[in-house]
């Protein structure tokens, strides 16, 4: 392999030539990519941010909330204009659009301040860690139909009507068809001839004129090996 | 480097029948087969510098491939473009990862060494390589008869200890008994072992609400099986055996997460990464640079290539491209799993030739890592393919 067309280390996406590499043509290759960028940002900040410019909180909600904020993590966002220099359009910056270029990071915070986190919590205190069941949620909860004043009572599943997780062996109706029908959520059991029986068949019947093949008795060619 | 890398050494003895059933007595039945002769009797000496060359770039190679498993470990987008069958994702993610170099703890490097000393990386075989009784009994045997040095002497020892650390109850494969080479193979390695192993045949287990029985419905619970577990995904047993292993009645040895390793997307992904400049750091991305070609999961090449299935075995689905990207030479003795699984795409490298008793051949050097330290050689020789046709030919060091 020549120096020019020896990829670079570190987070550069053309080569010598300036043409994209060639993994990136590839969907494996956009993937990791990817993943580099969301796992780590390593790529964006080895691009862009040079080690003296260390993010800044410019506002905030409350100064608790100012306590979180850690300057050592990577807070940029890998906008698709920097990842490719050359084809970075003159957008108008708004002051702190979340851009990691100049060393300025915002962390909005939007809204009445009710978010996923504090329905988080709701799920943990009303439902003590457990996963929800309206059985048991209603149980201490006593709730009433406001025009006749009877008791609400939630209706009871059992994990043949209903499942919101998998359970080892057991089998749901589906809503689309007739009561006769089932789906089995996961195999748990198997015959024997079940563990090799198909792929065999197969891995032998591939050899179309080879003698070794004929039944598998003496042969290599069925073989398992690699 | 002076002269050629690989000489062969040796002609024919006359009595070879004679000579096969001595190898039967040691425990390689197929040296024949079927009247076909599997097993060559000549020796392949290979340069002691190369050979240092090539155990170095094995072990480098192990590390890097190591660190890309522990990476891309818990991945499921990438697992979906490295072939990997999603009946497999929780079995292996349920797993923890062993130790640095143990992931697999019994594999073969397959290179391809040119007579000028250029050592390339075809592929890695993590999950249930064979060969093992040509290279642990048979090359030994020869070396012995050529004078050749044989650093395969070692690999008895080494899958002693890996076997003491996983310690199976059980060695299985498909069609026990009537199978001769994967029957001799678990045989020979459970040998080795030396410990008290039962030998089944897959087709008789069964699971048994999460519990792996053989025919006489005793449970097993440690399997060494020459059974590859991209299968799973194939046999109607296959889930339940997975969830034989994600309820813990079941270890499985390799484990699951071999099958990362076994993947030649794996080898796309190592090469992606190296290109991005991620992960590797400057040793890594030499060793990559030097022993392993362009691997894509599309054909993105301008000269030549090969297209394999990411779980091809023994040349089933290898096609050969040449420069202008026309189909040259495919296999067609072995079962194509290109129609089941994605195809990675590799750059062509070319085998060494050698001169045999049975005309010119093409030399494919693999290198068993056993218990995560390179430790024997296999020689195969055939066509530009190496396929079920091909013929084993013992590699000593001189």
């Amino acid at each position: 392999m020549t120096q020019a067309n020896k990829p670079r280390p570190q987070g550069r996406l053309f080569t010598a030539e300036g043409k994209p590499l060639r993994v990136l043509s590839t969907s494996l290759g956009v993937a990791l990519l990817a993943n580099a960028v969301m796992s780590s940002g390593a790529l964006a900040s080895g691009a862009n941010a040079s080690p003296g410019d260390s993010p800044k909180l410019v506002s905030w909600s409350s100064e608790a909330a100012k306590a979180y904020f850690d300057p050592s993590v990577d807070w940029s966002l890998p906008l698709p204009e920097q990842l490719d220099p050359a084809n970075e359009p003159e957008l108008e910056k708004e002051e702190g659009s979340g851009s990691g270029g100049g060393g300025t990071t915002v962390v909005h915070h939007y809204g009445s301040g009710f978010g996923w986190d504090d329905l988080l919590l709701y799920h943990l205190l009303f439902n003590n860690g457990y996963s929800y069941s309206s059985s048991s949620y209603y149980k201490n909860r006593p709730a009433y139909y406001t025009s006749s004043k009877s008791t609400y009572k939630p209706k009871t599943y059992s994990s043949d009507t209903f499942q919101n997780k998998q359970i080892a062996g057991t089998a749901v109706r589906p809503k689309t068809s007739s009561i006769t029908g089932s789906v089995t959520r996961r195999s748990t059991s198997s015959q024997p001839g079940g563990i090799g029986g198909k792929s065999s068949s197969l891995s032998s019947s591939g050899s179309s004129s080879s003698v070794k093949s004929s039944a598998g008795s003496s042969s290599r060619s069925s073989g398992f090996g690699g | 480097m002076t002269g050629p890398v690989f000489e062969v050494v040796g002609e024919p003895r006359p009595d070879r029948s004679g000579r096969v059933e001595e190898l039967a007595a040691l425990g390689f039945t197929w040296a024949d087969i079927e009247d076909e002769p599997y097993w060559i009797d000549q020796a392949v000496a290979m340069d002691a510098e190369r050979y240092r060359e090539l155990e170095n770039a094995s072990a480098m190679l192990w590390r890097v491939f190591d660190r890309t498993v522990r990476y891309i470990y818990g991945n499921r987008a990438i697992y979906e473009l490295i072939g990997i069958p999603p009946v497999l994702w929780d079995m292996i993610d349920g797993s923890p990862l062993p130790g640095e170099g143990m992931i697999s703890r019994y594999a073969r490097f397959d290179f391809a060494v040119a007579q000028d000393g250029t050592i390339k990386l075809l592929e890695l075989n993590a999950d249930t390589p064979t060969g093992y009784v040509e290279a642990s009994i048979a090359t030994p045997w020869m070396c012995r008869q050529t004078g050749l040095q044989c650093p395969n002497e070692a690999m008895k020892d080494r899958t002693a200890a890996a076997w003491g650390e996983e310690r199976p109850d059980t060695a299985a494969c498909i069609a026990y008994g009537s199978h001769l080479e994967d029957s001799g193979t678990i045989e020979a390695l459970a040998k080795h072992s030396g410990l008290d192993i039962r030998f089944r045949d897959c087709l008789e287990l069964y699971v048994d609400e999460g519990v792996l029985k053989d025919g006489e419905g005793n449970a097993i619970r440690r399997m060494f099986a020459l059974y590859p577990k991209e299968w799973m995904a194939v046999d109607d047993g296959g889930e339940a055996l997975a969830y034989a292993v994600e309820s813990g009645n079941l270890t499985l040895f390799n484990p699951p997460a071999a099958i990362l390793l076994q993947s030649k997307g794996l080898m796309a992904v190592i090469w992606g990464l190296y290109e991005l400049g991620q992960l590797y750091g400057e040793e890594e991305r030499e060793a990559i640079a030097r022993y392993m070609l362009p691997a894509y999961n599309k054909p993105v090449f301008e000269g030549s290539f090969v297209s394999k299935s990411m779980f091809g075995r023994e040349g089933g689905s290898v096609r050969l491209f040449d420069a202008a990207g026309e189909l040259e030479l495919e296999d067609r003795d072995g079962y194509d799993t290109g129609v089941l699984f994605p195809t990675v795409y590799q750059k062509r490298a070319e085998l060494a030739r050698i001169q045999t008793a049975f005309g010119e051949l093409h030399l494919l050097t693999g290198m068993f890592v056993i218990n995560g330290r390179p430790c024997g050689l296999l020689g195969r020789a055939g066509g530009p393919i190496t396929g079920n046709a091909s013929h084993f030919i013992a590699i000593g060091v001189r």
